[in-house]
């Protein structure tokens, strides 16, 4: 009998949840921009439809909710919402679907220098205003613990100009909302070896470690991924820091670091690596279409998809001008379930290691 | 003419302008404007028929960042893209009580019928950038934003008449698409006077640039559901006692637009919310 190869059946659409199918716990929440009035969350069963409000729509009259974030107040009233008696709060607030990024402290941010003052830069951060980074609260070259001079304010512009990137802390707010960051760690600083991606502010949310590395195939070496809280990305070669020989101390190894920290140029990387930091690069692109949170877990196992999808030969139709590295339309899709079924089972696995 | 549906009869205007081949509803027998006995009935009649202007696809797919709106008034098309809140572009722009609303206006020289083009200090343009700058002024919460600008990008691909009021539907999807605060929708609409040759004259809804020619129209647009008027216009000359009748008419009708507007957002947030956006 002869053997008929069938081609694969496009997969399950999966992501979108059923909308009749009842989420307990949503937190309630939604959007649509702005102003006036909306929900807030509880933990009972929601009505089938998934609550937006819109601009204009009153979501209470009733004088006991406080008015939160995206609400506001009509002829005196609170205007305001459904509610369901939780006891834990009674603020209404209305997330919006899509906004810009609100910087809050302690956020990872990654930045571009928009503009250099004589005591300070500005960062476009993607936030409504930009943030600002004093000179005072970048590390230095030559030590953490040297004093700031007027030499440094002359050559400010040798530590970050225009159009370089950065990665920064935000560690206080102004108060119009604008940020102030500053990079006083190792962790933080100027941004080489790696490729800028922009995905949507709240693509990605905030979590436990926003510095992820992933070991990447083909034997290109280990991929850093920064995700910035504000939805910028950068995604590149690790650079491991070299131990000077002979066990020097730490202070010494911050030195050596601070100063390569300023540097401009970029490594060597190879063809394979590069390839690699697009792929993952997509990968992130991917998630954030298909509203999957980003993070090491996931993103691990999305870029691992990623690979299979393309050894089974699994490419866009009509890509061919794309390289195999472009998660763009079903692929992606394809790539992002993959990455979700995969961490299911290793979560259902170890709940089962634990029985 | 007779109306084949209830027998009333209808005049050759056309309530909506639009090309038969994108809304063939339009062509309709029962889609033609019914003559109204009285105001507040002649109100209902047009508004009916507004639900035929065909406001299409005005979320157009892109990548989420920057979506623009589309809107089509008949065969005025107006895209708008809002940037903001974000830090201003000219340190003219930065106000620190409040977030300031800047305009484009954009028109295409091939959008009209003879190719024409319109530079940046055209007097037209200018004001209208004034008249919709100061009209989204005072419906956002700009206070919320203080220091930064909220810029409204408007083209007009295509005129045929009421292209300011297209121009503030496109820019209030827009605006609510791109998350900025606002206390409720802003939408406009035309309306004309028109005097039949028996001297009993009832306002029309939505003129299409052949009628802006010949009969005295007003340009008004209203906050949300109020009757709260945020833009009135007026170009030509108009009879003081059709005024009112003409401006009932029109708060009824940028009432409706608001519920096309609405059903529009709330149809594209619950897509999004379903794809788990939130």
């Amino acid at each position: 009998m002869p053997i008929s190869i069938l081609p694969p059946q496009p997969a399950q659409y999966l992501l979108p949840p059923d909308p009749d199918s009842d989420r307990e716990n949503e937190k309630v929440v939604l959007d649509e921009d702005g102003d006036f009035v909306r929900m807030i969350s509880t933990p009972r069963k929601r009505s089938k439809a998934i609550p937006i409000v819109t601009p204009g729509e009153i979501v209470t009259s009733d004088p006991q909710w406080m008015r939160g974030h995206g609400t506001c107040l009509m002829r005196g009233r609170d205007s305001a919402v459904d509610g369901d008696d939780s006891d834990v709060n009674k603020l209404l607030s209305v997330k919006p679907l899509r906004a810009r990024y609100t910087p809050e402290i302690g956020d990872l941010v990654v930045g571009r220098i928009a503009e250099v003052q004589s005591k300070r830069w500005k960062v476009d951060i993607n936030s409504t205003l930009m943030a600002h980074l004093l000179l005072s609260s970048i590390n230095l070259p030559g030590g953490i613990l040297r004093k700031r001079t007027s030499t440094d304010e002359l050559q400010i512009r040798s530590f970050f100009s225009e159009g370089d990137l950065l990665v920064a802390e935000v560690q206080s707010l102004f108060q119009d909302g604008a940020a102030s960051l500053h990079t006083r760690s190792l962790k933080y600083g100027k941004l080489r070896n790696g490729y800028f991606l922009k995905v949507k502010a709240g693509g990605i949310v905030r979590g436990k470690s926003h510095i992820v590395t992933l070991e990447a195939a083909n034997g290109a070496g280990e991929v850093d991924v920064i995700l910035g809280v504000n939805g910028y990305v950068w995604v590149s070669k690790k650079v491991t820091l070299q131990a000077p020989p002979g066990g020097e101390s730490i202070t010494r190894l911050e030195e050596e670091a601070s100063e390569a920290i300023y540097s401009n140029v970029n490594e060597d990387i190879a063809p394979v690596t590069r390839r690699e930091i697009a792929r993952v690069g997509n990968c992130v692109r991917a998630m954030v279409r298909w509203n999957v949170r980003v993070d090491e877990e996931v993103l691990n196992a999305v870029y691992l998809s990623a690979l299979e999808l393309e050894e089974m030969g699994f490419t866009e139709e009509g890509g061919s001008s794309n390289g195999p590295e472009c998660l763009e339309g079903e692929v992606g899709r394809r790539a992002v379930e993959a990455g979700m079924e995969r961490v299911r089972e290793a979560n259902s696995k170890a709940r089962g290691m634990v029985e | 003419m007779e109306c084949v549906t209830c027998g009333a009869t209808f005049r050759g205007l056309r309530l909506c302008h639009s090309n038969p081949t994108h809304d063939t509803s339009h062509n309709r027998p029962s889609s033609h404007l019914h003559k109204p006995s009285s105001l507040p009935s002649t109100s209902h009649s047009f508004l009916k028929k507004l639900e035929n202007v065909p406001l299409r696809n005005p979320l157009t797919r892109r990548p989420p960042h920057r979506r623009p709106s589309y809107v089509e008034h008949g065969n005025t098309k107006v895209i708008c893209s809002v940037n903001g809140p974000i830090e201003p572009r000219a340190a003219s722009a930065r106000n620190s009580e409040r977030a300031t609303v800047t305009v484009d206006v954009c028109f295409a020289a091939f959008s009209g019928t003879d190719r024409k083009k319109r530079g940046k200090s055209d007097k037209r343009v200018l004001e209208m950038q004034s008249a919709l700058s100061r009209t989204f002024a005072t419906t956002l919460l700009t206070t919320l934003h203080p220091r930064s600008e909220v810029h409204i990008s408007l083209h007009i691909l295509s005129q045929d008449g009421s292209i300011l009021a297209t121009c503030v539907n496109a820019a209030t999807l827009a605006l609510v698409d791109a998350g900025v605060p606002m206390s409720d929708y802003v939408t406009a609409c035309t309306v004309a006077s028109y005097t039949n040759p028996d001297e009993s004259g009832e306002p029309l809804l939505d003129m299409s640039s052949a009628e802006e020619m010949d009969l005295p129209g007003i340009t008004l647009a209203t906050v949300g559901r109020s009757d709260k008027i945020s833009l009135l216009q007026l170009e030509t000359k108009v009879r003081l006692e059709r005024l009112e009748g003409m401006l009932a008419v029109g708060i009824d009708g940028c009432g409706k637009i608001r519920q096309l507007l609405d059903g529009v957002i709330r149809e594209h947030g619950n897509k999004m919310a379903r794809m788990g956006a939130l």
